[in-house]
């Protein structure tokens, strides 16, 4: 008797433990901030977009051999908040950003951009840029930025 | 060490010409205390290279290029020879991706990725898994299709990571940006 108590009890406890397994999946790691400004750069010269106006010198400095800048979105979503986060872009491709965690003073964050997969190790507050897909005559700018 | 242990060094590196090993391990296989000095060494030997290995895997050269620059002077370089003219020829892409290349960064590691893609790295100090002056790293490329992937790191500590993804031609007129810490988008 006291043996079949103890397997009803072994089972229950073991029951138990599959509950809380499958109810309680590891929460995935929030990560920083990411902000994105899509630009989209032209050789011919244009008027200076007011929303790119803390970043204008910047972008004349970096992409010297375009002459103007648009923004034509800006997002800004946390990472790791409910899984890759996903932006369409103005020339129809898809910008994935998928982080992958904390490493010392970085956050590793997979960006895909159609087919390509760019795995990168980013500290906070730093400027960078994606650049170079085609789009209406100029290139497609994305400056990317962990806050 | 007397001169019988410099033969058995001598022996032992290779160093002997065929004849006086010849002779050699003649006098070897007739002297056990001698085989048993060679095995010694022999061990020595091995246990070192180990040893040595181990160092060599075990050390941080994550510093290297902080000392190197700490040995450079405070004057400014001299400004480079001005380079012969070029004949005027029709360039590619890949002539006058380079010319820009030479114009504004520091090729380390030229790469090919997958099947039909080219992706070539340039970095000027990244490296390891820390990250030093704040650069981004990239730490890897999947690259599918077509498209030139082109990564530069500046070589100030201001300057801004570019990561090119070239659709097809293009001219990848650049130079380094020096964004500050502020948030600028």
């Amino acid at each position: 008797m006291f043996a079949a108590m103890k397997t009803r009890l072994g089972l229950a406890l073991l029951s138990g433990v599959l509950l809380v397994a499958v109810g309680a999946p590891a929460a995935q790691a929030q990560g920083p901030e990411l902000k994105v400004s899509v630009v989209h750069a032209l050789k011919k010269p244009g008027p200076k977009d007011p929303a790119l106006s803390r970043v204008q010198g910047k972008l004349e400095k970096t992409f010297a051999g375009y002459k103007s800048f648009k923004e034509l979105a800006k997002h800004q979503f946390t990472l790791g908040k409910g899984g890759p986060a996903t932006l369409k872009l103005p020339n129809k491709k898809d910008a994935t950003f998928d982080y992958k965690g904390k490493n010392g003073t970085t956050h590793k964050v997979a960006m895909t951009i159609g087919k390509n997969t760019f795995n990168l190790a980013i500290p906070e507050k730093r400027l960078f840029f994606q650049a170079g897909l085609k789009h209406e005559g100029g290139i497609l700018v994305l400056a990317l930025y962990l806050k | 060490m007397s001169a019988r242990d410099d033969e058995l060094m001598r022996f032992i590196d290779g160093a002997m010409s065929t004849d006086e090993a010849a002779a050699f391990e003649q006098i070897l296989a007739a002297d056990p205390a001698l085989q048993a000095d060679r095995d010694a060494f022999a061990f020595t030997g091995r246990a070192l290279r180990g040893v040595m290995a181990a160092e060599v895997e075990a050390a941080d050269f994550g510093d290297f290029w902080r000392q190197l620059e700490e040995k450079l002077p405070d004057a400014p370089l001299p400004a480079p020879r001005e380079a012969a003219p070029t004949p005027a020829v029709e360039a590619g892409l890949g002539a006058r991706l380079a010319g820009w290349w030479r114009a504004y960064w520091t090729p380390v590691l030229v790469s090919a990725a997958a099947a039909a893609a080219v992706a070539w790295f340039v970095s000027a100090r990244a490296g390891g898994d820390e990250v030093t002056g704040g650069q981004i790293i990239v730490e890897g490329v999947e690259n599918e299709g077509p498209q030139t992937v082109l990564i530069s790191q500046p070589e100030d500590e201001g300057g801004a990571t570019v990561i090119w993804l070239l659709d097809e031609e293009h001219e990848t007129d650049g130079e380094v940006a020096s964004p500050d810490d502020g948030d600028p988008i």
